[in-house]
């Protein structure tokens, strides 16, 4: 295998890493502070996603669609919030699968009613089109660079946020222990609402960002969804860093293992054994990962609660 | 032999040594109570025996046996039977379900898949005939969700006792009953005695006083005293512990306990 | 008080708890198999399609109710289910393939196959509990599912058609579609009694009793990880068979049996039926599917009728039966909505609306 691809699959292993991260960093404070399970958090990504197709045609510019796109994903998440979510907080954990996965079927169909079974993207906005040299032989598109630069600053700003400011203090605690903030005489259904609906508003953001990059389309969510639980549990639930050391962990070994592990395959067993195991324990990887970081740290890498 | 041993038990959580170099018997036949202020390292102390929580250092032993790196079933299945500080029974099932859950443990194989259990008489009877000998025969047949505080305590003992224990473990038996509730408890308790030996953690010294052949006092970890109930009273430290505490001490003895 | 009004066999029996059903639990049951074993009378011969997808329910139902006994008795949400229907059906599409089709050698194969999958699962995910058993559950069936995209050999990702149905006793008795139905009533009748059974014996209190306090059953001396690996093989085994009866059924067998959201299906049939009941299975099993089947007929045949379009088109008329056809065809915008009321207004699932049993 040679460097250069090498290379370019970490890049877009980091690249897929910082998406993530941006879904699963809501996940897992909601998860971690309310106690929460949402099936229905890959949903604002894929709404993100598809508010970016519908005000990028509205406004014809990409740097006026993120503000648009922002307001409008941490409205979608009020709005849910107050609809539905909230009436599950002291619910069991089944119940809230019942009513996320209830939600997540509505939207997702609703989507697809609007907007037909086609594909959509976004072009990649014209002043950060082209390549940079990497290498001699290696150019990489600017956009991915951009987006992976995007998300390292915002996963710094969100890590400073959470570690150093009183509303961080307040979300930390209440992620370790959510009565003791209520105790504090703290309005725990604002702060609720408001780590709700800027979980929202994070994942909206990655749908927007993903969109030049993947294709568009009502399920886009339920792949990234699946891929950010496995993300927060080897992190540990409700922990910024663990979702940020998860999401790059599990980006990469995904990312390296569907480009080389039937390369690598094929040193242990014959070519056409490995093309065919190959794929499989490719896809395999990341939960193989999940199962042993389990076994070992059941709570995870960097687990929040004490 | 003595039914239970506790020899230089030691647990630290980062700095704190919370039980330093405990040691502890229990003879056949007595009750050892083991009393001390808030924050002495009671609970800790209860978890090693019962094997919640490996200790750094020392052992526990079991009429000869060690076990202590058994895990907690292992350690019941050998005759260490308890009662939780805080209730901790199957709130779902009934009086008479959660005594004939615990002989079950003791009574046969619970890997039996095909005869109703509910209609195994042998072990109703008996789970009964214990439910009685703790005041709850007419409240046998009501989930336990329904039941009042004082008869959650009677029913812990009771389900103690089904385990058929060896040595029983009480932990504060006694905490949050309300006093027309603990003088029933104490006969009870006294009861129990002449079948089990004692290990009896608590705060209420009154109760402690009158039941316990022996009492260990522990204070920020560490073993202060052991003696009888009366060599206790007049210790020194021990007086000066719990007078600085709450002088709980004192006011039991002014009352002539 | 007089023993005699305290004696203790009977003053157990009515309590759910103690395993003896209460009047809902028995009619309930008797209801959904009376409606069943009915249905070929009620639709006259030839009408194989409401059949087929009333067998569905059934397997579905079947799938469901041994992931109630691990689930709903146990308090371990295995989100993985879904790969003993796929490794049933696996079994019966591979040995098929190389010719055997006698059902009384693949039943205890796929049961032995299940078990012994069951148990390396279990193994790995019976320590832990809440989201960890969740994930590692969900981890195991995604591999299993990865896994059976992977066997080139018997149709990769896209599947494998079977043969034929499978023998019993060298017969072609389950070529028939209403026998074959009958033969999964059976099934799925035989499995219900043997997991109430189970469930009130000496080892389903252990597992109650589990379910109810982990603590108290260690310190009663219980080894909880044991009795729980053990109900995880008894599960598993039993969804084996339902995997052999969806394999017969479709003469099909595909990767798509076994992935996330179908172990997903299986969660939301019980907790819309309701947990540690086994009978909730049944109903949650008829009324998911039933909703699948109903909404898009409902707005196909029924509504879209109701209003026909003006001469020449145009009008609320043709608004009507567009709107009609579209929700046909993306007819889980009304189930969502459905999942979510269920969720907020019928906790502890359906059955606790068919009538107040065994709580008081």
């Amino acid at each position: 295998m040679d460097t250069t691809l090498l290379l370019v699959q970490l890049l877009n292993g980091l690249q897929l890493g910082v998406l993530l991260f941006l879904v699963a960093a809501g996940l897992t404070l909601v998860f971690g502070i309310m106690d929460f399970i949402n099936l229905a958090h890959g949903v604002q990504y894929m709404v993100g996603a598809y508010l970016g197709v519908v005000f990028l045609a509205l406004t014809g510019s990409f740097l006026l669609t993120i503000p648009l796109v922002l307001v409008g994903s941490f409205l979608i998440a009020v709005v849910l919030e107050h609809l539905v979510f909230r009436k599950l907080y002291r619910a069991s954990h089944l119940s809230q699968v019942l009513a996320t996965v209830g939600v997540l079927l509505f939207i997702t169909e609703l989507v697809e009613i609007i907007f037909g079974p086609q594909l959509y993207q976004i072009p990649i906005p014209a002043f950060l089109d082209g390549a940079v040299p990497l290498t001699d032989t290696l150019q990489y598109p600017v956009y991915r660079l951009v987006v992976i630069g995007l998300g390292l600053m915002l996963a710094v700003a969100l890590w400073l946020a959470v570690s150093k400011t009183r509303l961080g203090a307040l979300v930390r605690a209440g992620a370790t222990d959510a009565e003791m903030v209520s105790a504090l005489g703290v309005d725990v259904e604002r702060l609720f609402l408001f780590v709700f609906a800027f979980g929202g508003m994070l994942a909206g953001f990655a749908g927007l960002v993903a969109a030049p990059i993947v294709a568009v389309e009502a399920h886009m969510g339920n792949q990234v969804l699946i891929l950010c639980f496995v993300v927060i549990v080897i992190g540990g639930i409700g922990s910024i860093e663990g979702a940020f050391l998860g999401a790059l962990i599990v980006a990469l070994v995904d990312t390296l293992g569907r480009t080389f592990t039937t390369d690598i395959m094929k040193l242990l067993v014959d070519p056409s054994a490995a093309t065919t195991i190959g794929p499989a324990l490719a896809s395999m990887l990341i939960y193989l990962l999940m199962a042993v970081v389990l076994f070992f740290k059941p709570r995870g890498l960097y687990p929040a609660k004490a | 032999m003595s039914a239970l041993v506790v020899d230089g038990l030691k647990k630290r959580y980062g700095g704190l040594t919370v039980t330093d170099d405990v040691s502890i018997t229990v003879e056949e036949g007595e009750i050892h109570a083991v009393i001390g202020p808030n924050g002495a390292g009671k609970t800790t102390l209860v978890k090693q025996i019962c094997g919640d929580v490996a200790p750094d250092e020392g052992s526990v032993s079991l009429y000869g046996r060690d076990v202590t790196h058994y895990s907690v079933h292992r350690r019941a299945q050998m005759g260490l039977g308890r009662t939780f500080q805080i209730t901790c029974l199957l709130e779902g099932f009934t009086v008479l379900e959660n005594v004939a859950t615990a002989l079950q443990a003791k009574r046969g194989s619970s890997f039996r898949f095909f005869r109703p259990v509910a209609t195994e008489r042998a072990l109703n009877d008996a789970a009964f005939a214990l439910i009685a000998r703790v005041g709850l025969a007419e409240r046998a047949g009501e989930r336990v969700a329904n039941l009042s505080h004082g008869e959650h305590r009677k029913l812990e003992l009771a389900v103690a006792l089904a385990t058929e224990p060896k040595v029983l473990l009480l932990d504060e038996p006694l905490a949050g009953t309300g006093p027309e509730e603990v003088e029933p408890l104490i006969v009870l308790l006294g009861e129990a005695r002449k079948s089990v030996p004692i290990l009896l953690i608590d705060h209420d010294m009154h109760a402690v006083f009158s039941l316990a052949h022996r009492v260990t006092v522990l204070v920020n970890g560490r073993v202060i005293a052991t003696g009888s109930p009366a060599e206790i009273r007049t210790n020194p430290a021990v007086l000066e512990a719990y007078l600085g505490e709450e002088g709980e001490l004192a006011h039991t003895e002014a009352a002539g306990a | 008080m007089a023993d005699t009004t305290l004696d203790p066999a009977t003053m157990a029996a009515p309590q759910r708890a103690g395993g003896g059903p209460s009047m809902a639990a028995i009619v309930s049951p008797l209801l959904f198999f009376a409606l069943f074993a009915g249905l070929p009378f009620l639709l006259g011969s030839g009408d194989t399609f409401v059949l087929t997808i009333a067998s569905r329910i059934l397997i579905m139902a079947l799938a469901a109710m041994s992931l109630d006994l691990i689930l709903g008795y146990g308090a371990m949400v295995s989100f993985g289910h879904a790969a003993f229907i796929g490794i049933g059906a696996y079994v019966i599409g591979i040995a098929s393939e190389h010719g055997m089709e006698e059902i009384a050698i693949t039943l205890p194969m796929t049961l032995a196959i299940c078990g012994a999958f069951a148990l390396l699962m279990g193994a790995v995910s019976v320590r832990t509990s809440g989201i960890q058993f969740i994930m590692i559950t969900l981890a195991i069936g995604q591999m299993a599912y990865f896994g059976a995209t992977s066997l080139a050999r018997y149709g990769g990702d896209d599947g494998l058609t079977l043969w034929g149905r499978s023998l019993v006793f060298d017969t072609r008795l389950l070529g028939d579609t209403t026998t074959l139905y009958y033969v999964i009533l059976a099934t799925l009748a035989v499995c219900y009694v043997l997991l109430s059974v189970i469930v009130a014996s000496r080892f389903g209190r252990v597992l109650r009793g589990i379910n109810e306090s982990e603590k108290r059953m260690e310190a009663l001396g219980y080894p909880v990880d044991r009795f729980r690996l053990t109900a995880f093989v008894i599960a598993g085994a039993i969804c084996g068979v339902a995997g052999i009866l969806l394999a017969n059924l479709t003469e099909f067998v595909s990767p798509a049996y076994m992935t996330w959201d179908r172990s997903a299906d299986l969660i939301i049939i019980l907790v819309i039926g309701g947990l540690g009941r086994l009978h909730g299975a049944l109903w949650g099993a008829l009324v998911l599917l039933g909703l699948e089947e109903a909404i898009p007929w409902l707005f196909s045949d029924i509504l879209a009728p109701l209003v026909s379009p003006v001469e020449g088109g145009g009008g609320f008329g043709a608004w009507w039966q567009h709107v009609c056809a579209v929700i046909a065809e993306n007819w889980r915008v009304i189930l969502g909505p459905i999942l979510v009321l269920v969720a907020l207004y019928a906790r502890g699932g359906l059955v606790t609306l068919l009538g107040r049993e065994g709580r008081a």
